[in-house]
């Protein structure tokens, strides 16, 4: 710390303003690291921690304010390359029809000539790949046809190539598993080591915590504090991130507990993705199940798979129809009719018609249900205008008129319209896929509240999110996904924070889950707190980093929950 | 241990990804199905009148395709659907300008062609780049506004090309003027190719963003592109002048709508990052080569709508053909698109000699076991009558077969990009033979055999 100190600052953001219309991306941002130190950025969801990292980059013009890199303000990101600057965006930005070593370059030769030999460009690029993704990668293959995980790695091993003085990961570690995240960690520190300055902008407290010298927070545009490396602990972070909000809202919280269980949607051997085990599952009345894991263990799938959306690659999931008797869900129609509804976080993709109101999109899937004067099909619109009143008022949406274009609206309110929307086709079963991702506390507040009186009402809430908060106080049961299958299961008081992240590294012994093996019940109930080996404070998954070691030299066998192995790496 | 478990630990026994993209496969099929065709139904293509008239017509559609080609690269869709109209407005008005004897020069004629091809290009690349306006829109208002002042310039075909372009339309031999132009373009863009400039090109294509992050100085990239098309788009309608030899404001047109489906046959992506020259000359060819196999049947007058149908049914169905190309990507892996190339010639060239020779149409039967036994059989008659044409196409045939694959095999084995320099040998062998050709007259027999390499 103290020689940390002592060197010079590198990066230093005072007072920057930076506003998308409405939207205050950055709101008077200060922001200062050094030389030779990892330092993170953190915050929650649309706080302004990845515009922060592009205003730095020079990807983004600030609106005032100043930004000094190395003693110079970049305001294109050929400029930030030129001071040295390498960023790492969230989105994995590859040309898919160019080779990998040429993704690898990317930007680094002249308009005409190269300024690096191509049997340098290759051998270097077949080196840093195999380096990085700890498997050799033909340097010719055309990126398209590789898997994300390695797509991920070219962006960093772009980066990594340029030789910054300070390198800025943003969300960098998204698609990559726990190995390849210790890999990215050993290199970073060899950076770090190596005099740089290293920006790292994450979500995962756990990954933070292990990483980096010092942290910066984020709420609301703003920097809130700064946390050295002795007070970087989980509470301390939280507590800085949500300010008083989280305060407010966690004595009303309390998790709805059905008294009796009634099968109402059941999979049975569902299999997630092709090649993971098959495995059971049973969704009860009046229960919320929380559905956590690590980015990519299959637990989006299994939402998907549940409401219908996509196919699953093996398995059956049937759910209990109002007329009686268990119906085969398998397809989006059977899941509408019996009222299966999935609302997603994805608003892009998966969720509002850019171009149409907020009226509209939240109607839009009664159309067929509000009809008049036969086969004319006119729409009712009125009865119409009723549903979406009364959803409005519920969700208490902030909105000018129900005509404007929902790309008016905030994320939280776009959100709020989406869930609207499910909502308004009555639904038995409301599956939720991250819903709460770039919404505000408030808004989060209100979601809970409101899923909370639908299952209380009888319904069910399979409710899957990235953020283990969530669940807490909230989730009647927590399943937690590892390698495409349930890995643990928590109910009652053992919802919590850290015996989930445990969980989600591996780090339990699926307790919870013993009985999974047996096809009948997933028994995931038990008052589990006595099962948990590891009750530690601090994610026991950052004891299990060899800081120093080369990588060759780890070994890590995992085994399943009936011995057998999972996962090796190393030698 | 269970199945996947097993698969993630042997995992790093192979390369991850795959290498070349098969999307010259479909078009090289069809070229060499329509060559055969196209010889059966009608040897006269592959003498050398033949052939001379057939570079004279393509040459302005390959050159139209090359110049689509280069802004296609470049992404955002940027389709230059003005390229018919700008080859058009270039032939009017150099022909106005030369009844006016304002140039008549070959290399004032050149210049003149290429600035005004390259201006327009200009123009569209700084609409696109600056206003933000979607390419696509800006090509179709440049379609509609040349198409227009076209007719004013000229109202009806009409006039008559320099002198010393007149004889080149002739295509009575395969060396001609055009094809000096056509393989001194081709040698141009496979020399850009080989510059950071076009890397640059594919990586803004493919992905903007990316490049732009990384610090690509898209703007100028973009501009470059845009220069490229407007060339060779020059060089088009130098060729298209030639072709009719005179003035035409409404038929330029049409190479709008040939260019697109040429370079979509050839295989390359509308989206942008993925092109190449041999796909959109292959496409070119093949287009024109649906036009020689349906004009050898008389459909009378509805001789062009029946090519027309014909256009649109072989797009469509290579597209779909297009469809399997992931399931081939994957059984196939690094799959040499060359060597596919090799097998084919050797197939349709066999049965091209074999029909020419003997003149009598070989049966179907004549497929790829049987190619060894008629190319033998060919090479044999060959060299026991001493037909200009056929030793011309056994000498050619056997160059292309060999050279290719002594190639394939030293690449294999130093593990080399790609084929750069091979194409350059392989010019300058047709090149070399040419030359010989032309000087001795076809008659100097016994030299063929010793420069057999």
């Amino acid at each position: 710390m103290t020689e940390a100190a002592a060197s010079p600052v590198v990066v230093s953001v005072s007072n920057v303003r930076k506003y998308f219309g409405p939207t205050r991306a950055l709101d008077g941002c200060s922001f200062s690291a050094r030389a030779g130190e990892i330092h993170a950025i953190i915050g929650g969801n649309g706080c302004g921690k990845s515009t922060l990292a592009k205003v730095i980059s020079g990807v983004l013009p600030i609106d005032s304010g100043s930004v000094s890199v190395l003693g110079e303000a970049p305001s294109t990101p050929a400029e930030s390359r030129a001071i040295g600057i390498a960023t790492v965006y969230q989105e994995v930005l590859v040309a898919e029809e160019s080779s990998v070593v040429d993704n690898l370059y990317m930007g680094v030769d002249n308009l005409f000539s190269s300024s690096v030999p191509f049997e340098h460009k290759v051998r270097n690029a077949a080196a840093i790949m195999e380096e990085l993704a700890g498997q050799p990668v033909d340097p010719f293959a055309n990126v398209g046809t590789l898997p994300l995980a390695l797509k991920q790695w070219i962006t960093i091993g772009r980066a990594l190539l340029s030789r910054p003085k300070v390198l800025i990961l943003d969300e960098s570690s998204a698609a990559l598993d726990f190995d390849s995240t210790q890999r990215l960690f050993a290199k970073i520190r060899e950076l770090r080591g190596a005099g740089a300055t290293v920006l790292i902008v994450t979500h995962r407290i756990a990954e933070l915590i292990s990483i980096s010298d010092r942290a910066t927070v984020m709420r609301d545009g703003r920097d809130v504090g700064i946390l050295e490396k002795e007070q970087l602990t989980e509470k301390n972070l939280i507590a800085l991130m949500t300010g008083e909000a989280q305060e407010e809202t966690h004595p009303e919280r309390h998790a709805p507990q059905p008294e009796r269980r009634e099968v109402v949607l059941k999979a049975d051997r569902l299999v997630n993705a092709a090649g993971s085990a098959p495995f059971d599952f049973e969704l009860y009345r009046g229960e919320i199940v929380g559905v956590a894991g690590l980015d990519g263990q299959g637990q989006s799938e299994f939402v998907r798979h549940l409401a219908g959306v996509q196919a699953p690659p093996g398995g059956e999931i049937s759910v209990l129809s109002r007329s009686g008797g268990f119906h085969r869900v398998d397809s989006l129609k059977v899941a509408v009719k019996e009222r299966i509804v999935y609302v997603s976080g994805d608003r892009k993709r998966e969720g509002v018609f850019a171009s149409l109101s907020i009226f509209e999109n939240m109607t839009i899937p009664l159309y067929r249900e509000k009809k008049r004067a036969g086969v004319l099909g006119f729409i009712d619109w009125p009865s119409l205008g009723a549903v979406f009143a009364r959803e409005a008022a519920s969700l208490a949406l902030k909105f000018g008129e129900r005509d404007d274009k929902i790309t008016s609206l905030s994320g939280g309110n776009q959100q709020k319209v989406l869930i609207g929307r499910g909502f308004a086709l009555r639904p038995d079963i409301i599956v939720l896929n991250d819903p709460a991702r770039g919404i505000d506390v408030g808004a989060k507040a209100e979601l809970y509240r409101q899923l909370r009186a639908f299952a209380e009402s009888g319904k069910s809430v399979v409710y899957m999110s990235s953020e283990l908060e969530e669940f807490i106080g909230f989730a009647t049961r927590v399943i937690v996904f590892r390698a495409g299958r349930p890995f643990d299961a928590f109910a009652g008081a053992a919802v919590e924070g850290h015996a989930i992240l445990n969980a989600m590294f591996g780090q339990t012994d699926g307790a919870g889950l013993r009985q999974a093996a047996a096809p009948a019940e997933p028994r995931g109930l038990s008052p589990a707190a006595d099962a948990r080996p590891f009750p530690a404070p601090t994610p026991v998954a950052v004891s299990r980093t060899p800081a120093a070691e080369p990588r060759r030299a780890i070994r890590i066998v995992e085994f399943g929950a009936r011995g057998e192995i999972v996962r090796r790496t190393g030698p | 241990m269970t199945a996947p478990a097993a698969e993630t630990v042997a995992a790093p026994a192979h390369f991850a990804g795959a290498r070349t993209s098969p999307h010259l496969l479909m078009p090289m099929t069809l070229l060499f199905v329509l060559l055969v065709i196209a010889v059966l139904r009608s040897p006269v293509l592959v003498t050398n009148s033949g052939l001379g008239s057939a570079v004279i017509v393509a040459a302005p559609l390959i050159l139209a395709t090359y110049a689509l080609m280069a802004t296609v690269v470049a992404g955002r869709g940027t389709v230059d659907l003005a390229i018919g109209p700008l080859i058009s407005f270039i032939n009017v008005t150099l022909i106005q300008l030369v009844a006016a004897d304002v140039i008549g020069s070959p290399f004032v004629v050149f210049l003149y062609a290429v600035a005004v091809g390259m201006a327009y290009q200009l123009v569209m690349a700084l609409i696109v780049i600056f206003v933000r306006v979607q390419p696509i829109i800006v090509s179709l208002s440049g379609f509609l506004a040349l198409s227009g002042i076209n007719l004013v310039i000229l109202p009806r075909p009409g006039g008559v090309a320099p002198d010393w372009m007149a004889s080149w339309g002739a295509g009575t031999s395969v060396f001609s003027p055009v094809m000096a132009i056509l393989v001194l373009a081709s040698l141009a863009w496979l020399l850009m190719t080989r510059t950071a400039f076009f890397t640059h090109l594919r990586l803004m294509g493919s992905d903007e963003r990316a490049a732009y992050t990384s610090g690509i100085p898209i703007t100028i990239v973009r501009i470059g592109a845009h220069l490229i098309s407007g060339a060779f788009a020059g060089l088009s309608a130098i060729c298209f002048t030639a072709l009719i030899g005179s003035g035409d404001p409404g038929q330029g047109t049409t190479y709008t709508l040939l260019a697109v489906t040429a370079l979509v046959l050839g295989g390359a992506s509308l989206g942008g990052g993925r092109a190449s020259l041999a796909g959109s000359l292959i496409g070119a060819v093949d287009l024109y080569l649906i036009t020689y196999v349906l004009s050898t049947f008389s459909f009378g007058g509805i001789q062009s709508f029946v090519t027309d149908l014909c256009y649109g049914a072989i797009l469509v169905a290579s597209l779909l053909l297009t469809l399997t190309l992931p399931v081939i990507q994957r059984t196939i892996g690094n799959f040499s698109a060359l060597l596919y190339f090799v097998v084919l010639a050797i197939v349709a060239l066999g049965v091209i000699l074999f029909s020419t020779y003997t003149g009598d149409v070989p049966s179907a039967a004549a497929t790829g076991t049987a190619a060894g036994f008629l190319e033998i059989q060919a090479l044999r008659g060959a060299a026991a009558e001493s037909g200009r044409d056929s030793r011309l196409w056994a000498f050619v045939g056997v160059l292309l077969l060999t050279v290719p694959l002594i190639a394939r095999t030293l690449i294999v084995g130093a593990r080399r990009r790609g084929l750069g320099p091979i194409v350059y040998i392989v010019v300058t062998g047709l090149a070399l033979l040419a030359v010989y050709l032309a000087t001795h007259g076809y008659a100097g027999g016994v030299g063929h055999g010793s420069a057999r390499p």
